[in-house]
């Protein structure tokens, strides 16, 4: 009973202590500035509009000899690949003797409305492969894509089988749109008019993008600011939120065409599962692709859910195909502290011996 | 997860907070999901576009008759700015190449390290020793918003 009590002293002390200094750091949140983001240092080596192709600057004295391609989803910045150093998958990767490319997406311009798959998938990603295999002099070229960037990629590598691509890996890559649930839901073509949608706004503006993406766990931005507050004290809590909470909410317009067809033929009519998808008059054939395959997708991913990213590894056509559940969120699949010790080193060991 | 003790009425809380988070979003997906939901969100959607329209014409008019540039001038302009500057960035891009230099600046031929590099032998690692998610359950965990 006395060491009840004691514990229920110390606990009470401890809570005081931590409300003294969740005042002190309050007002220190509010008067901050946000912290700096993906500040590893990489040279912009082709852009156009809304692509941008990046490479890193090596940290290694010796490089693998394929170099790697990094696609960014269209709707977020590739910061959150390379938060800060120590929680940075660039950094890991270009220690572990990487040679690091990615193509991040500016916001789309006015002028960009019209931009469908068959500019990313025809036009920007082979921009950008060539332009790898210049700088690094090789022909092959490793393909890494997160979220629809893994789409991209992916329907990239089906329409591109002769190569250069010698080995893709995907996160969290949606490929059977009717296990979306939620956003199937709200996209019902019986209540959803997407051609007024995108004939009115031009590009989708981010706020419907991320009022959509908040609604799918309409509690957790409320329960999030709770439990900040609750650990306003604690310094590592308030700049690990800061950071992915200035990722989560710089979502990026899409552009119109894109969201339409996107909508009508993958959302409506689920054509890149059914096999009938077809990009630039040409037929996207999951099947035709050879390459080594790496599919990682999170047990708890609420945006691109298991089933929904499933059956890519079914639909390959490569020998050497793997999928990979990790547990974790969408996000905390590949930043944070938890992607660090579960998705980063697993990489690293199938990236290594595909890189050579 | 462990019980929090009854005793301490701050991890109770804590506790709370989590339990509600996950029985709200539990609880409203079904509701999300249904028709009269959908209908009335896309028929919100449907009038604030139609909304946002006819203000950016009533502006535009104005503007006109105002002689002054409305937003699609401007934007225009924007759009010109950016293709002279995606020009520029070609421009700059190929002088660099024809010099043999990297966008940032340094030689090409002295920062390259050699494309050498050969995976380490496979041994026991702690990391790695740890095991994937055998399957997925049901979804829960953590939100796309920020929780580290």
């Amino acid at each position: 009973m006395t060491t009840d009590l004691t514990a229920i002293a110390e606990r009470i002390q401890a809570e005081v202590e931590h409300a003294v200094r969740r005042n002190i750091k309050g007002l220190e949140y509010l008067a901050s500035p946000g912290p700096s983001l993906g500040l590893t240092p990489r040279d912009l080596i082709l852009q156009r509009g809304t692509m941008a192709l990046y490479h890193y600057r090596p940290l290694a004295d010796e490089v693998y000899r394929v170099p790697l391609l990094l696609v960014m989803a269209l709707t977020n910045r590739g910061y959150i690949l390379d938060l800060v150093p120590g929680q940075s998958l660039v950094e890991f990767l270009l220690r572990q003797g990487y040679d690091v490319f990615m193509i991040d997406w500016n916001p789309p311009r006015r002028d960009e409305k019209h931009l469908r798959l068959e500019d990313y998938t025809l036009d920007f990603i082979p921009s950008c492969v060539s332009r790898v295999q210049e700088i690094s002099g090789e022909e092959d070229v490793n393909l890494v894509g997160y979220c629809m960037g893994g789409l991209l990629s992916t329907v990239y590598a089906a329409l591109h089988p002769g190569g250069p691509v010698r080995n893709l890996a995907v996160f969290t890559t949606p490929i059977d749109y009717r296990e979306m649930k939620l956003f199937s839901r709200w996209s019902d073509k019986r209540y959803f008019d997407v051609d007024r949608l995108v004939d009115t706004t031009g590009n989708v503006p981010p706020s419907m993008i991320f009022s959509a993406f908040d609604m799918l766990r309409p509690a957790s931005g409320v329960a999030a600011k709770v439990q900040l507050w609750d650990n306003l004290w604690n310094d590592e809590y308030v700049k690990s939120y800061r950071m992915v909470d200035r990722w989560a909410c710089d979502i990026l317009p899409l552009p119109g065409e894109f969201f339409r067809q996107t909508t009508k033929e993958l959302m409506w009519e689920n054509r890149l599962y059914k096999n009938e998808l077809v990009i630039g008059g040409r037929h996207v054939d999951l099947g035709a692709i050879k390459v080594p395959l790496l599919h990682v997708l999170a047990e708890h991913d609420h945006i691109v859910p298991y089933a929904a990213a499933k059956p890519l590894v079914a639909m390959i056509g490569s020998k050497d195909k793997e999928e990979m559940v990790l547990k974790g969120g969408h996000v905390s699949l590949v930043a944070g502290a938890n992607a660090v010790k579960r998705l980063w080193p697993r990489l690293d060991v199938w990236l290594g011996k595909a890189s050579v | 997860m462990s019980q929090p003790s009854l005793l301490d009425p701050f991890a109770l809380w804590r506790d709370l907070v989590s339990k509600v988070e996950k029985g709200v979003n539990e609880a409203a997906g079904p509701s999300l999901g249904s028709d009269e939901f959908v209908a009335a969100m896309n028929q919100a959607l449907s009038a604030s576009v139609a909304g946002t329209a006819l203000k950016r014409e009533m502006m535009n008019r104005y503007l006109r008759t105002m002689n002054l540039p409305t937003r699609s001038d401007v934007e225009a302009l924007g759009d010109r700015l950016h293709a002279i500057e995606d020009r520029l960035i070609g421009m700059s891009a190929t002088l660099d190449r024809l010099a043999g230099v990297r966008p940032g600046g340094s030689e090409l031929a002295t920062v390259a390290p050699p494309r050498t590099k050969r995976p380490p032998a496979p041994t026991p690692d702690a990391a790695l020793a740890a095991p994937a998610a055998p399957a997925p359950r049901a979804p829960r965990g953590k939100s796309r918003r920020a929780r580290p």
